[in-house]
């Protein structure tokens, strides 16, 4: 645990580890304040398949709307700020030299990289939730509470409507799932980052994968539809569907289980390659 | 010469028919509108179920206000989904300046004679649509509305009645909805997936708790909330 | 005489066919090394000799590919952790979390060691001087402070094996002095066993008590620094007067090696024991001796051995 501590002090020593929350508050206050004043143009986009037909009343552009609407269209921003300091946090030591004071201590290499691994979920998990309570806590203010409308594509167009009662529960969930989905990015920018000694590599290889990852899971084509299932990107959306009704929990399960893996193996393979790594630099 | 003659002979004929079939079925529409001539206003609760794939959602509760001839309010604490056409009873829609009427064929439907009439709206708008009505003639109470097909949509209201304050008012209405997909909402991810199915299914709407002709005021009605207004935010 | 033996010395630190391979390359190949309790030990090598490597491979940075080691008596292997506990090293330039203060560097990296008290780390600062610089972010440090910082992390732990690779590197004469001074202290006053490798011969010289020379990953001695120097023949600078009669004399008598004469000054090369003889028969042969110093130095023995010409 100290080792943990040490890890979680050092980590949170660095201003460039505040950039993260502050471009996040900054990206969630913007996109608020803009929701807020094209808030007509929202509900005519996301409501018009259903306006013809029907009279829709209540808060429908309320906060957690407006938090689910934030939380979807983030693929890449809280990617990337994860990857600056899990793709960062064992090459950085490497970088300045430190890697040689830690590893000759008493705690063997097995203790050091768990710990720097546990402090980079610790930092991704914080990373979430603060997203998370600054878009509920700002939507709220800003747009009030209600029942949560979700607009669907796949695998057809539709609204899912959660009761406001179960919308807070519903929400812990979704935010727990995207802090699992995001635990894959940062072990593979900690994976990346054991391999290399300077911090660049693997946070441009990390996004590098991730965006490749994305944009062909969601290419129209046969052949890239027959990938989708392997790419772990396809099931980082996961979160959403605890704001589906009915929660479809064999499919959450799948991903769930799918995207752990992923987190194993990949620490998994750090952990062997940083036991047995010659330290010569 | 013989051969015009009976030509306009008989368009004469059909012409009366028609004048005769229009003059008939506004008659049955003025009797209902008869039958509802005390009915100032009524206010009722309101729940609404949906077994439509493309809508999951539990059953919706609002509290309705109807103020003759056109008023409606619908008043929700939350969300609410309202079916615009065949959702809410208003026996003062069918008016004679606004829709051209006929007589398709009359029928025992329910074991009660009655009376399939094709409205054709004189102006189209998102509101009147070309509709079937089946009437109750001995009830004088409209049993069913079909909006027919326009832009792919095809919509079926059924409906019961109970008497409520000296009137026959809806106690269910089970509308059939087969309407196309559309545009999807504002997402800004790839819309390649397997969109496109239409949206069809039945909404359950369910009246109870009727209090009529209390006296509601024109200032609970500022909002106008006809079909084709946007839901508030806050 | 004295019936009684000294105890054999405790191996603090002991390698045993110690190896370590690069792709097709022999790093080190074979290195038995033995470091006594209280040795100011010396490792030396010219470049690319494997001299860090072995430090590396004893500091657990590198894996062997064959041997063994052993501190206090243990396998390191089997007994990491506790072994470590009682070891500090300092490997090239001492490299700290430049974002955090020098107090800040000292509680974490001792921290990992054992449980270390304001007060020890306060103290630590003091015996390097840094005292007054505590709180400060170690990037504001020059490399002369860095050094001594890295001494302080190495006192803080009381370690009873220090490992130092190369600690003079980058450093003026001033700082040079300073970290000499402190390796001597640390073995006397504080008793720890010192391990260091460099190739300032001249620092070495003075502060080793026994050493090592390795060359292209093989150990080509190791022994006490004075015996090793002793064994060879060394150099003397003789000032003489008259010059030719001395030359005469010295080119007659067969145990004197005469490597040249000048200015008043004839260089010869003898055996260590021997030079009092020396003085004897110039004096004797009415030459008069103004000076009589060796050139014996450590420089001389390294160039001799890493070049293969000495019989050792």
């Amino acid at each position: 645990m100290k080792l943990f501590w040490f890890e979680i002090y050092k980590t949170f020593s660095r201003w460039r580890t505040y950039i993260s929350f502050g471009f996040i508050a900054l990206i969630v206050i913007l996109t608020e304040v803009v929701m807020k004043l094209s808030a007509n143009e929202i509900l005519y986009r996301m409501l018009r398949s259903f306006e013809k037909d029907f009279l829709i009343f209540g808060n429908v552009l309320n906060g957690w709307f407006v938090t689910a609407f934030i939380m979807n269209s983030l693929h890449f921003h809280i990617p990337f700020l994860i990857t600056l300091v899990a793709g960062d946090i064992v090459s950085s030591e490497a970088t300045s030299g430190t890697v040689r004071f830690l590893l000759m201590r008493p705690p063997s290499r097995s203790r050091i990289i768990t710990a720097k691994y546990l402090t980079t979920l610790f930092y991704t998990t914080g990373l979430v939730i603060f997203l998370g309570l600054i878009c509920i806590s700002l939507g709220l203010i800003l747009f009030g509470s209600g029942d949560l409308i979700m607009n669907y594509q796949v695998p057809t167009i539709r609204i899912a409507f959660v009761p406001e009662a179960d919308v807070p529960i519903r929400m812990l969930l979704a935010f727990a799932a995207a802090v699992w989905s995001m635990t894959v990015v940062a072990s593979l920018a900690f994976l990346f980052s054991t391999l290399a000694e300077n911090s660049i590599g693997p946070i441009i290889g990390t996004m590098a994968i991730v965006i490749v990852f994305y944009v062909v899971g969601n290419f129209p084509f046969d052949f890239f539809r027959m990938l989708s299932p392997y790419l772990f990107t396809t099931y980082m959306v996961f979160w959403q569907r605890f704001l589906d009704h009915p929660i479809p929990w064999l499919e959450i399960g799948n991903s769930a289980a799918v995207l752990g893996i992923h987190s194993v193996c990949l620490f998994s393979i750090a952990f062997a390659v940083f036991n047995r790594k010659d330290i010569k630099s | 010469m013989r051969k015009i003659l009976l030509f306009a002979g008989i368009l004469f004929l059909l012409s009366t028919q028609l004048i005769q079939a229009q003059e008939d079925a506004f008659r049955y529409l003025d009797l209902i509108e008869k039958k509802y001539c005390g009915l100032k206003d009524y206010t009722t609760d309101v729940n609404v179920h949906f077994d439509i794939e493309a809508l999951k959602a539990p059953d919706m509760q609002a509290r309705l206000y109807f103020k003759s001839p056109d008023k409606l309010k619908v008043d929700s604490k939350r969300i609410f989904f309202f079916p615009k056409e065949g959702g809410f009873f208003n026996p003062f829609q069918f008016q004679k300046k606004n829709f051209e009427a006929r007589v398709i064929d009359h029928l025992i439907y329910d074991s009660h004679q009655s009376v399939r009439l094709k409205l054709t709206p004189i102006n189209t708008d998102t509101f009147n649509r070309g509709s079937v009505l089946r009437i109750d003639v001995e009830r004088n109470l409209i049993r069913m509305i079909k909006i027919l097909p326009s832009e792919g949509r095809e919509i079926i209201a059924v409906i019961d009645y109970g008497y409520f304050g000296g009137f026959e008012l809806p106690v269910h209405i089970g509308l059939q909805l087969d309407i196309p997909p559309s545009e999807a909402g504002g997402a800004k991810e790839f819309q390649f997936g397997k969109g496109g199915k239409r949206i069809s299914g039945k909404v359950e709407i369910t009246y109870s708790n009727y209090n009529v002709n209390s006296g509601l005021s024109d200032e609970i009605f500022t909002e106008k909330e006809f079909p084709g207004s946007k839901a508030r935010p806050r | 005489m004295n019936g009684m033996q000294q105890p054999p010395p405790e191996i603090v630190l002991r390698t045993k066919g110690l190896s370590k391979k690069f792709g097709k390359r022999w790093a080190v190949k074979d290195l038995n090394i033995e470091v006594h309790r209280g040795d100011v030990f010396s490792f030396l090598g010219p470049n690319g000799a494997g001299k860090s490597t072995a430090i590396r491979m004893i500091l657990t940075l590198l894996r062997p590919t064959a041997g063994s080691i052993e501190i206090f008596g243990k396998d390191l292997q089997k007994n990491r952790s506790a072994v470590l506990s009682r070891v500090c090293g300092i490997v090239e330039k001492p490299d700290f979390y430049l974002y955090l203060s020098a107090y800040e560097n000292l509680k974490i990296l001792g921290s990992m060691t054992r449980r270390v008290r304001r007060d020890e780390i306060t103290e630590a600062l003091d015996v390097v001087g840094l005292q007054s610089r505590a709180f400060e972010k170690v990037r504001t440090f020059s490399h002369g402070m860095k050094q001594r910082l890295g001494i302080a992390q190495a006192l803080l732990t009381e370690p009873e094996l220090v490992i130092l690779d190369e600690p003079t590197t980058g450093l003026d004469p001033q700082g040079m002095k300073e970290v000499r001074e402190l390796i001597k202290r640390l073995a006397r006053e504080r008793e720890m066993t010192i391990f260091l490798s460099s190739h300032l011969l001249s620092e070495v010289e003075l502060v080793s008590t026994r050493m090592a020379v390795i060359n292209q990953g093989a150990l080509i001695t190791q022994g006490n620094v004075s015996e090793l120097l002793d064994r060879e023949a060394m150099e003397y600078s003789i000032e003489v007067s008259p010059l030719e009669p001395a030359v005469a004399l010295v080119r007659k008598l067969p145990w004197i090696e005469f490597l040249s004469s000048e200015n008043g000054c004839i260089e010869v090369r003898i055996q260590p024991g021997r030079a009092p003889e020396l003085n004897r028969v110039l004096i004797e042969s009415d030459i008069e001796v103004s000076s009589f110093y060796p050139h014996r130095t450590l420089e001389d023995f390294f160039l001799k051995v890493t070049k293969g010409t000495s019989e050792i």
